[in-house]
């Protein structure tokens, strides 16, 4: 686990989805299959992945693809977070 | 367009077949379906569900997910003159083994993975085991069926018309803790589709949605109507669906004409969509049904999308749609909340008191239903069912649909609230005592009761307050894992309160005006 999906399974476990805090959520864990994350989960996630993490995601990001597992929240985050440094 | 005159469901497969047969009836994520490709590979369904003997007066159970083939397998049941009984793929194995051993399914359709999940939680004799593609499979083992590989059978099966056959059976949540069964005949189905073909002048050159899952029954609309006229049903794909402008690419690139959704769905397109960067002109209708529609979320959508026609859609499981109410065009104004219409043609409703009188305009009432879409029963519970109906002013039977309606000057109702305990959650109808009494099993709580919250999403959520025994701490958590294990996600509460005792009124029942007093504190995160 790492800085970045360490506090977004915490937010899963304690915030969008209090069942599975017996779960171990691995990186690969299919958190949308699994319906950890639902459609209302969704959007509250992406608040606090923009706040804690300072980032925009823009809403032609929020896909399947960029989250569904822990792996592929933190891919999008380091990407973003990346873009911003780039940028003047 | 005229339908043929026919007492079969699937007679309305086979006339789309014959008369466009490479017209592509259905679309998943894997790909496209003919009509001539649905009709074929249903008739060796059926052939196959008969030669184990499985026909007229038995249920099929369908186990996939929404795809082509659980389409296939759909037709196919009713091809052999059996009723399809849909399972969510979602639900916990447990609550989906007491459906099959409720609905006595002989046949259980699904693939190797998911039959292996599901058959040891059923006690004995299980359901025959079925492939789409109608073998006999053994646990563990996938055919390695071929969906587009379907040569036409040589005699297809024989529709039996016989309108008071049971077509589906729907499970809903019952407040008894056991889910009850919705037996919906082939001439209810059918009266529900010859009106939605004509009001929504539906036709070949559609392309209609499948947002809902079969278990829901607003999938009977896309799925036998779409059909019905040999349109084409596009079955949304599970990647999309929670993803709002991924959905909003896939209707635009998919040139989708007919929406039909819970609000819900609508409303998250509208937010978080970006609507009006998609080209949605071909959407020409959009429906919604299954819980009200915030006012303000209905005028933001009709502002961004004002091309289709809005139509809001009413009716419990048990009739189908029974009203139905077009928004004014050109986004007028809409009166509030906005109305659920008056009876569509061959249904009656009446908003009565509890005397059994009907309400003068501008007051509130029951609403009781009758005509010709309501279900035979509850499968299997004569006094369920004897207590769903009544008899009507003119002698029919009327469906009581615990619905609170207001009595409108223009003629039509509008939806006020539930009479009962029972809510909707994410369109799905929940009795709260179902989830009370599950909770009610769990060996460390004395007891327990379920109320709802309103969410930003203008749905609701649950919050559970429960008792523990004395001396006998429990967690949240294990309490969550309880639930989980026995109800579908929708039904698992979300916010937990431990509290000494839970108020009563003064009749000893469960006070739940208190409780929802005491929700009305706590606010959704």
């Amino acid at each position: 686990m790492t800085a970045i999906t360490d506090p977004v399974a915490d937010y899963i476990r304690t915030e969008l989805a209090p069942q599975s805090q017996g779960l171990e959520l691995t990186p690969d864990y299919p958190l949308i299959q699994a319906g950890l994350v639902d459609s209302l989960g969704l959007f509250r996630l992406v608040t606090f992945l923009q706040d804690r993490f300072g980032i925009k995601i823009r809403a032609q990001e929020i896909v399947f693809d960029h989250f569904a597992t822990l792996a592929a929240i933190e891919a999008l985050v380091v990407a973003k977070q990346q873009s911003s440094e780039e940028a003047p | 367009m005229a339908l043929p005159e026919t007492a079969h469901l699937a007679a309305l497969l086979r006339r789309s077949a014959a008369r466009s047969p490479q017209a592509e009836a259905l679309r998943d994520e894997a790909g496209a379906l003919s009509y001539q490709a649905l009709d074929r590979q249903s008739d060796r369904l059926a052939l196959a569900l008969m030669a184990q003997g499985i026909g007229r007066g038995q249920r099929v159970g369908i186990y996939l997910a929404k795809s082509c083939n659980a389409v296939v397998a759909l037709f196919g049941i009713l091809k052999c003159g059996a009723a399809y009984v849909p399972l969510d793929p979602d639900s916990p194995a447990t609550r989906l083994a007491l459906m099959v051993e409720d609905a006595a399914l002989a046949a259980l359709i699904g693939d190797g993975e998911s039959l292996d999940a599901l058959l040891p939680h059923l006690r004995q004799p299980p359901p025959l085991p079925i492939s789409v593609a109608g073998e006999v499979t053994a646990a563990g083992r996938r055919s390695g069926w071929q969906p587009n590989q379907a040569p036409p059978v040589s005699t297809p099966p024989a529709l039996a018309e016989e309108p008071t056959a049971l077509a589906y059976i729907l499970y809903t949540s019952g407040s008894t803790g056991e889910p009850k069964g919705v037996a919906i005949s082939h001439a209810a189905a059918l009266a529900f589709v010859h009106w939605a073909v004509g009001q929504f002048a539906l036709r070949p050159e559609d392309r209609l949605a499948c947002s809902a899952p079969l278990h829901f029954d607003l999938s009977i609309f896309d799925l036998l109507a779409g059909i019905a006229v040999g349109a084409t049903v596009a079955l949304v794909p599970a990647t999309r669906a929670l993803f709002p402008y991924a959905l909003a690419e896939w209707l635009a690139h998919q040139r989708i004409s007919v929406w039909y959704s819970v609000p819900s769905a609508l409303i998250r397109l509208l937010h978080h969509g970006d609507l009006a960067s998609h080209d949605l002109s071909a959407l020409r209708l959009v429906l919604f049904a299954g819980e009200p529609f915030p006012l303000r979320e209905l005028n933001q959508l009709r502002q961004v999308l004002p091309g289709p026609t809005y139509y809001n859609l009413y009716g419990p499981t048990e009739t189908n749609v029974c009203t139905a109410y077009p928004l004014p065009p050109g986004g007028a104004p809409l009166p509030a909340p906005c109305p659920i219409g008056a009876a569509r043609p061959g249904m009656v409703v009446y908003a009565l008191d509890e005397a059994g009188a009907s309400v003068a305009v501008g007051e509130c009432g029951e609403l009781y239903i009758g005509g010709d879409g309501l279900m035979e029963g509850y499968w299997h519970r004569p006094a369920a069912t004897a207590a769903a109906f009544c008899r009507g002013p003119a002698g029919e039977r009327l469906y009581r649909s615990g619905d609170r309606v207001r009595r409108e000057a223009e003629g039509g109702y509008s939806f006020i609230g539930r009479r009962d305990a029972q809510v909707k959650v994410r369109g799905y109808r929940v009795e709260l005592g179902e989830i009370e009494a599950s909770l009610h099993d769990h060996p460390q709580l004395y007891g327990a009761a379920v109320v709802p919250l309103a969410d930003s999403e203008g749905g609701q959520r649950l919050l559970a307050y429960y008792v523990p025994m004395a001396g006998a701490p429990v967690a949240v958590a294990e309490l969550i894992r309880y639930c989980r294990a026995r109800l579908p996600a929708y039904m698992v509460p979300e916010r937990w309160e431990a509290c000494a005792a839970l108020p009563l009124t003064t009749t000893g029942k469960l006070d739940r005006q208190r409780l929802r007093a005491l929700a009305a504190a706590v606010s959704v995160k």
